[in-house]
């Protein structure tokens, strides 16, 4: 899964953080004032969207007993964005990232490195920054848009924080009507896979975020993030997942 | 329960017609262009209307970029646009991906063959100009349009 | 439309449940454990031995702590190098403390490091040792329990506490009776900067730093390298903030009697993080007492 952009948007629907990943100057980009206006309609829109439930779902949650409610459990999905070894999923995913932390996974006996390999994830212990599934927050607010060129993935943290990622697969028109009853369960695996791969990606960037931008005594909450780390670090990441 | 409602849009922002089910045992229950839902019309209108505003900005290139679904944690909204305004929606839950054949079934063989190709129906449901920027309320009325898209969809509703 | 607003960022539970205050459905409830049916457990400081201490705290809470101390000396100092000299001090006063500590800890011998002490050892198991530290009294000073006194009956009652505490302490350990041999006070330039290399560090941040080299330039300069500067790794675009540990090593030095000034500088080579680079310059007396010293 290729990531083209990553964007932070804060509790007020501010832009704080935008990142163009593809490096195509065929692309006609927006300037910073489009990206803030982007950035406000899509804060906007994931409120309206959760005002937008059917009523028959609204019918069911009453019953909670309901053995069809939604689970909003999301897997754990190993190594999404690091760069130890097997890399993310199962889209041929090379093992990326620069020389220094490819020394470090392969000199794993080397007990010089062990200090170095400890701070790899900043104040995260071992070599993911977390191994166990987790509850998504973000219930009923947007979560995904598919359209014919990209599709967008938004993570929405406890604090209101939105992490947007823009990536350039797309989900395939489905098959013909007749097979309606035979839903194509690849196509549906893999793009339930897809949301769930961005939800591991964007926790992982919002790790990154706890640590080199609330960490950082000069960062005034809500504001630009203007940190060299995070942004070294999120390019990291972004890399390990083609 | 599979589909939960399915919403047609002029491009005058009217929403000619809805239609909701809401119980997955009974296909005959829910709303069919109730005024209730005319809020809710309003709001899925504008959220369709920003998010494709928005990826047209993003597009690339000279092909044009249109919405396909949006999803959110409870249910998914599937679009389909015509060349000529018109907006067929179609709000599901999440065990099928794509429902872009369904909505293109519904416009060429249901709403083109019983709207369109209907002498006696109004093409532009909007009568005057007060009517033209989201204040309309006519809407399809049409019975054999009804029948046809019951007989369509209901099957779908309990996949 | 309704007037009802549409709130974009909230998070979907939403608890209701207080849990402090008075809940009517319940009633009221006790909040302070009752002190007298609770058995008598000393705390567990006292069972910790005073030589081996290895304590954990998360990096994330360290991080935060020392996050929001320097935004406190930033807001209140009026200019870079203020600001720089204030976490100066703040370092030294811990670097001239480190000095003591670190020295008579290096002095016991290692075979001595233990988990636990046996300081009160004898008592924890024993519920009533309340009442044990009573009759002990009344065998030590039994005129006390006969007087009506109250400020003569609390004195005699501290006395004989005290002596109680005395003899178990005498029992057990006693950090300075561990120690035989002194470590020596370190007088050249090396071996000072070998201790702060490799003890200091460790026990500042877990283990010895990257490199210490001598400067070819300048004969009084050295250089600490430390490649994991674990206080200020999640700041960037700034190495002020490295003031701090620059202050607890020049504070240590100083008070060794090697009067020097440290600052750092960042290691950073075409955006790959090379970590800190501490830069200490000894005063010229320094120098001077080495030559006569040590002359070459």
């Amino acid at each position: 899964m290729a990531i083209q952009s990553l964007l932070v948007i804060n509790k007020s629907g501010g832009l704080i953080y935008h990142r163009n990943f593809d490096n195509d100057s065929k692309n006609n980009s927006l300037n910073s004032n489009d990206y803030l206006i982007l950035a406000s309609t899509l804060h906007s829109v994931f409120a309206i969207a959760s005002q937008l439930t059917p009523k028959a779902i609204q019918i069911n949650q009453n019953n909670v007993n309901n053995p069809n409610n939604l689970d909003y459990k999301i897997p754990y999905i190993p190594y999404v964005g690091m760069s130890t070894g097997n890399g993310s999923d199962n889209y041929n995913s090379r093992n990326g990232g620069d020389g220094y932390s490819r020394n470090d996974s392969t000199n794993s006996t080397n007990s010089s490195n062990k200090n170095s390999k400890l701070n790899k994830l900043g104040s995260f212990k071992g070599d993911d920054y977390f191994k166990e599934p987790f509850v998504s927050w973000n219930k009923s607010g947007l979560r995904q848009l598919s359209t014919d060129q990209f599709t967008m993935f938004i993570y929405q943290t406890m604090t209101g924080l939105k992490f947007l990622a823009i990536s350039s697969s797309v989900v395939p028109h489905s098959q013909g009507i007749s097979d309606n009853t035979q839903v194509p369960s690849t196509i549906e695996k893999s793009s339930n896979l897809q949301v769930q791969i961005a939800d591991n990606f964007l926790r992982k960037v919002y790790c990154i975020y706890s640590d080199y931008v609330m960490k950082d005594p000069f960062y005034s909450l809500e504001m630009p993030i203007k940190s060299e780390l995070f942004d070294r670090k999120v390019k990291q990441m972004v890399d390990n997942l083609l | 329960m599979a589909i939960y409602s399915f919403w047609i849009f002029d491009k005058h922002c009217n929403c000619i017609f809805n239609r909701e089910w809401t119980l997955a045992a009974d296909t005959n229950s829910g709303t069919m262009n109730s005024k209730q839902n005319e809020e809710t019309a309003k709001l899925l209108y504008g959220m369709i209307y920003s998010l494709r505003s928005i990826t047209q900005k993003l597009s690339k290139g000279s092909n044009t970029n249109d919405v396909r679904s949006i999803s959110t944690g409870k249910y998914r909204v599937h679009t389909y646009c015509t060349a000529s305004g018109l907006w067929l929606v179609l709000l599901t839950d999440f065990k099928q991906q794509s429902y872009s054949q369904v909505l293109q079934y519904i416009y060429s063989h249901i709403y083109v063959k019983y709207v369109s190709h209907n002498l006696l129906s109004p093409q532009d449901f909007a009568d005057n100009e007060s009517e033209m920027r989201g204040q309309g309320i006519r809407k399809i009325t049409n019975k054999k349009f009804l029948q046809s898209l019951e007989a369509f969809l209901v099957p779908m509703i309990n996949n | 439309m309704t007037d009802k607003l549409i709130l974009p960022s909230t998070s979907e539970e939403q608890s209701n449940v207080s849990t402090t205050g008075y809940e009517y459905s319940i009633g009221p409830k006790q909040s302070l454990p009752n002190e007298a049916n609770s058995p008598y457990i000393p705390s567990k400081l006292y069972s910790e031995s005073l030589v081996y201490k290895k304590q954990q705290v998360a990096l994330s809470s360290m991080a935060f702590l020392f996050k929001e101390m320097i935004s406190q000396i930033y807001n209140n100092s009026k200019s870079s190098s203020e600001f720089e000299s204030k976490l100066l001090n703040y370092g030294s006063s811990i670097g001239l403390r480190l000095l003591e500590l670190l020295n008579i800890r290096a002095s016991v011998p290692s075979n001595t490091y233990s988990r636990s002490s046996t300081f009160l050892s004898s008592n924890a198991s024993n519920p009533s040792s309340s009442n044990n530290v009573n009759s002990i009294s009344n065998t030590s000073n039994p005129n006390s329990t006969n007087l009506n006194d109250i400020s003569n009956a609390t004195n005699v009652g501290i006395n004989s506490s005290t002596n109680i505490n005395d003899k178990n302490y005498e029992s057990s350990e006693s950090l300075a009776s561990l120690v035989s041999h002194m470590r020596c006070r370190d007088l050249k330039i090396i071996d000072i900067l070998q201790f702060m290399h490799g003890t200091v560090w460790t026990y500042l941040f877990g283990s010895p730093s990257n490199d210490l080299v001598k400067s070819s330039e300048r004969e009084n300069e050295y250089m600490i390298v430390d490649h994991e500067h674990m206080l200020t790794q999640f700041i960037s675009n700034n190495n002020s903030c490295d003031y701090f540990v620059c202050g607890i090593i020049q504070g240590f030095l100083t008070k060794a009697d090697f009067p020097c000034t440290v600052t750092p500088h960042s290691n950073n080579e075409n955006g790959i993080d090379g970590g800190v680079i501490y830069l200490i310059k000894f005063d010229k007396q320094v120098l001077e007492r080495e030559n006569l010293r040590y002359g070459s």
